[in-house]
């Protein structure tokens, strides 16, 4: 038998924290160092070659971090409206079958 | 051309060098900040995973699980941006000293050309005022060519910048001969000569401060490459290590994965010293998180395999065991240790996929030329060795995954079985560190998997036995029963049930019938029947009746004792366990084979002695109602379960007796798998038996060490009865004396399980079980 113990509120509060997380990193330029990587900047060819690699690492892991808390903030809020809502309906469905004929009650 | 009439230097040279050291510095303040900001974020991470992790539900733990990952990335990033900040404020630095430099020499040279040019001009006049007094008959001419070298000049006399004929003053002369013109002329020619030197040494300065630079960024660029593998990042910073390393260990793992192909490929001896500078670069760095990092990300084992295993000359087929060894030891002892440590390092860092993928592939690449022929035997060495058990639980899902793969897709015929034998002991060894996974790959969710599961993993065994003589199988089987039959859930309970029931039918052809079979093995066996000690007395007696010869009778029904279940409270003390369906005839076979050796068959007396101690635990206990009845039924029970494990642990040595046995022996002895394979259970559980000094009552004292009882095995029968009922019925009658209860009463209540009465009812019930399981009647179908 499938076993859950869940906050409801618990994984809400953990959804605002991860959104507000990925607002944070969102804001941050995922082109930060290709200022740096530009020839005046650097310099030298090499390592503005070298710059320009960090650069598309730091933008592919800033965009995949940004990407990946998105995803698990909006999966965790959407998690606690579907547990809020089932426990609701359990609680009524329960209600409606172990209080008899009447009916409107709200566990 | 410049102010002193030299060519003009190349495009760059001698003029400021590139690059603005302010815009570096900018940059690397906003990789720290947001550096800072990502450290942030991985606190809330955390604070996120905090709070996850009291929530139950498997969806839930994958979202941590995603967090945990998230954190992870959150932190090797930070790190990539803070190193990559360091490194660019370093850069700057130098770049700043080196622009410095570079315009100091601009400046000193160009102030170094004037001077040449000043000094050239007063050169060439002097030159022309000489050449007029010679060419004009005046004495004491001088060789304007052998210039000035002292402090006067031949003719004259000098002091404090007077002549006697003229006088120098404001860089010229103002009066003079011809031996003034010719010291005219020599100073020009000093100060133009040193103007030329200050001009070639500001530029030598120039050049250097280019180099500088230069060398700098070279060195800047090979730390930001670094820096731009995550995966070596992240390793590198969850080892706590300096991010400055990566370099040198980048640059090492790439070259080790350059080397792969190479020793894979070309003249034998060629290949060998390619072998051994890459067996160097990997154990040099043994213990390099980075490299590792790199390597993995490089690197594949299909590549691994081919560099470090040699395929013996002319080998047509697989040769395995010791002749396998001696013609391809694959890899030593030390070697398979840096690779299962490189692994480990690996794993440190990477995502639980990528720990699935690597396993997948480990297990993977090598199976895929398993069946054939021309593959070095090596191979499968390097692979178990790149499995070892402490890695993470993913990695082995994985590689078991790959290992089921294999096993459905394989010819029967073919010897792949034989080959991968190291892959299948490392995976089981990975199973057995990892309980919970060893129970979902034996004992899945989806129950009509598990027959499968069994089957291949303790139905079948490698000709020539394992090579660790089962342990790591034995280990992975009873792991993977304990979580079940521990588990408060009663789904999990049923999982495990339904492993053991398809164990039953399955370990007496596979992993019991392989030669060898370690102590340890058996004993892994023994103990995971523990739980299930309260279904045998019952398999025993429903499929033991077998005189009027009906044919079989179906082994009972898997579940919940329910009758015990039924008193209030039991549950509670004495938490009951989902039974599996037991085949009798099966489990004789079981504990018959895994109780060969006195140290084997110590286990399963262990298993009855506990259980014995448990029962008179439960039958003398407040839940049982003394009014209405009495423990002995769970004594009875107990001696009915009993009897059947001692009568199974007599099975083997019932059936030496027979012909059956006699063909048994004679294969062992051919297959070469050496003496007393069942010599051994008859032997010594004959000795074991007159060793023992009276009924052993150990189970009933808490202190005593189990392994005392462990060491003596009880073979015979009355013996066996002994150990057990005469101590049950005892604590029982004082169980239940009561002051006002009469002799009468308490003769009713517990007289039938009285020891002493000869045919008495203990006896008779151990004595059913016993006979079934030690001297069962076949069925006749």
């Amino acid at each position: 038998m499938t076993q859950l113990d869940l906050d409801t509120t618990t994984l809400a509060t953990a959804a605002a924290d991860l959104s507000g997380a990925t607002s944070s990193l969102a804001e941050v330029s995922s082109g930060l160092l290709t200022t740096a990587a530009a020839p005046d900047a650097s310099g030298d060819a090499g390592l503005s070659a070298a710059l320009q690699g960090l650069a598309t690492a730091w933008r592919a892991a800033h965009e995949a971090l940004v990407g990946e808390l998105g995803s698990l903030g909006a999966g965790l809020s959407r998690a606690a409206e579907v547990f809020e809502g089932a426990e609701r309906g359990t609680a009524q469905h329960l209600a409606a079958l172990l209080g008899g004929s009447r009916h409107g009650d709200h566990a | 051309m410049t102010p002193g009439g030299r060519p003009a230097p190349p495009g760059g040279e001698l003029a400021p060098l590139p690059a603005s050291p302010s815009a570096l510095v900018d940059v690397a303040e906003a990789a720290s900040r947001t550096a800072e900001r990502l450290a942030d974020a991985r606190t809330r991470l955390l604070r996120v995973r905090a709070s996850l992790d009291v929530q139950r539900s498997t969806a839930v733990e994958r979202a941590s699980e995603r967090v945990t990952t998230a954190a992870d990335d959150a932190r090797a990033s930070g790190g990539m941006l803070e190193a990559a900040a360091s490194t660019l404020r370093r850069h700057a630095v130098v770049l700043h000293d080196a622009h410095a430099s570079a315009q100091r020499a601009i400046a000193e040279r160009a102030e170094a050309l004037g001077r040449e040019a000043r000094w050239q001009a007063e050169a060439d006049e002097a030159r022309r005022s000489t050449w007029n007094i010679v060419a004009a008959g005046a004495p004491g001419a001088l060789d304007p060519d052998a210039g000035w070298s002292g402090s006067t000049a031949p003719g004259t006399g000098w002091s404090d910048g007077e002549w006697s004929d003229g006088k120098w003053s404001d860089g010229k002369w103002s009066d003079g001969g011809p031996a003034h013109a010719h010291l005219r002329l020599g100073i020009a020619l000093r100060e133009l000569a040193a103007a030329r030197a200050d001009a070639a040494a500001a530029e030598s300065r120039w050049r250097a401060a280019r180099d500088t630079k230069d060398e700098a960024s070279r060195q800047a660029a090979t730390a930001l490459s670094a820096l731009a593998d995550v995966r070596a990042v992240r390793a590198i910073i969850t080892a706590g290590a300096d991010p400055a390393r990566l370099q040198a260990s980048g640059a090492a793992a790439r070259a080790a994965v350059a080397l792969l192909p190479r020793a894979a490929t070309g003249a034998p001896s060629a290949r060998h010293a390619v072998r051994e500078d890459l067996r160097h670069v990997l154990t040099a760095h043994a213990d390099d998180p980075a490299f590792w990092a790199v390597f993995w990300d490089s690197a594949s084992p299909a590549r691994l395999y081919d560099a470090l295993a040699v395929r013996p000359p002319g080998q047509v087929s697989p040769v395995t065991g010791w002749l396998g060894d001696v013609l391809d030891p694959g890899i030593d002892d030390g070697l398979a240790r840096v690779l299962g440590e490189g692994v480990h390092l690996w794993a440190q860092t990477a995502s639980p996929q990528e720990q699935h993928d690597l396993g997948r592939r480990i297990v993977g690449d090598v199976a895929a030329g398993a069946a054939s022929p021309f593959t070095p035997p090596g191979e499968a060495k390097i692979a178990a060795a790149l499995l070892p058990a402490t890695l993470p639980a993913a990695v082995h899902a994985g590689a078991d995954e790959a290992l089921a793969d294999w096993w459905t897709e394989r010819s029967v015929a073919d010897t792949s079985f034989t080959f991968l034998t190291p892959v299948v002991v490392a995976v089981a060894g990975g199973l057995a560190a990892h309980p919970r996974l060893a129970f979902d790959r034996l004992a899945p969710a989806d129950q009509h998997r598990t027959a499968a599961a069994a089957s291949r993993w303790l139905g079948s065994a490698p000709h020539a036995g394992w090579p660790d003589g089962g342990r790591a199988v034995a280990r992975a089987f009873g792991a993977a029963v304990d979580v079940g039959s521990t588990s408060a859930d009663r789904g999990d309970q049923a999982r495990a049930a339904l492993l053991v029931s398809h164990a039953t039918e399955a370990l007496p052809d596979g992993l019991l019938l392989a030669p060898g079979l370690a102590d340890e093995a058996a004993r892994s066996v023994a103990l995971a029947y523990e739980p299930y000690v309260p279904a045998m007395g019952d398999a025993s007696r429903v499929q033991g009746v077998t005189t009027s010869c009906t044919g079989a009778e179906p082994p009972p029904d898997p579940g919940l004792d329910l009758d015990a279940e039924a008193a209030p409270g039991f549950d509670e003390l004495f938490p009951l366990v989902v039974q599996p369906q037991l085949d009798a005839f099966a489990l004789r076979d079981v504990i018959g084979a895994t109780s060969r050796t006195p140290e084997a068959a110590a286990a399963w007396l262990g298993v009855t002695d506990r259980y014995a101690a448990t029962t008179l635990e439960h039958a003398t206990s407040d839940v049982v109602d003394a009014d209405v009845s009495t423990g002995a039924p769970l004594v009875r029970a107990a001696l009915s379960d009993i009897g059947a494990v001692a009568g199974g642990m007599q099975a083997e040595t019932i059936e030496a007796a027979k012909a059956e046995v006699v063909t048994r022996e004679t294969y062992v002895e051919l297959a070469g798998a050496g003496v007393g394979y069942l010599k051994f259970g008859s032997k010594a559980v004959t000795e074991a038996v007159s060793l023992a000094s009276g009924p052993a009552l150990s189970f009933l004292d808490p202190e005593a060490p189990l392994h005392e009882a462990r060491e003596t095995v009880r073979a015979d029968e009355d013996a066996l009865v002994d150990r057990y009922a005469p101590v049950m019925y005892e604590a029982l009658v004082e169980n239940e004396r009561d002051p006002g209860r009469s002799a009468g009463e308490l003769e009713r209540l517990v007289g039938e399980l009285d020891p002493s009465e000869n045919g008495s009812d203990p006896a008779a019930t151990f004595d059913q079980t016993f006979d079934n399981q030690s001297d069962p009647e076949e069925p006749c179908s």
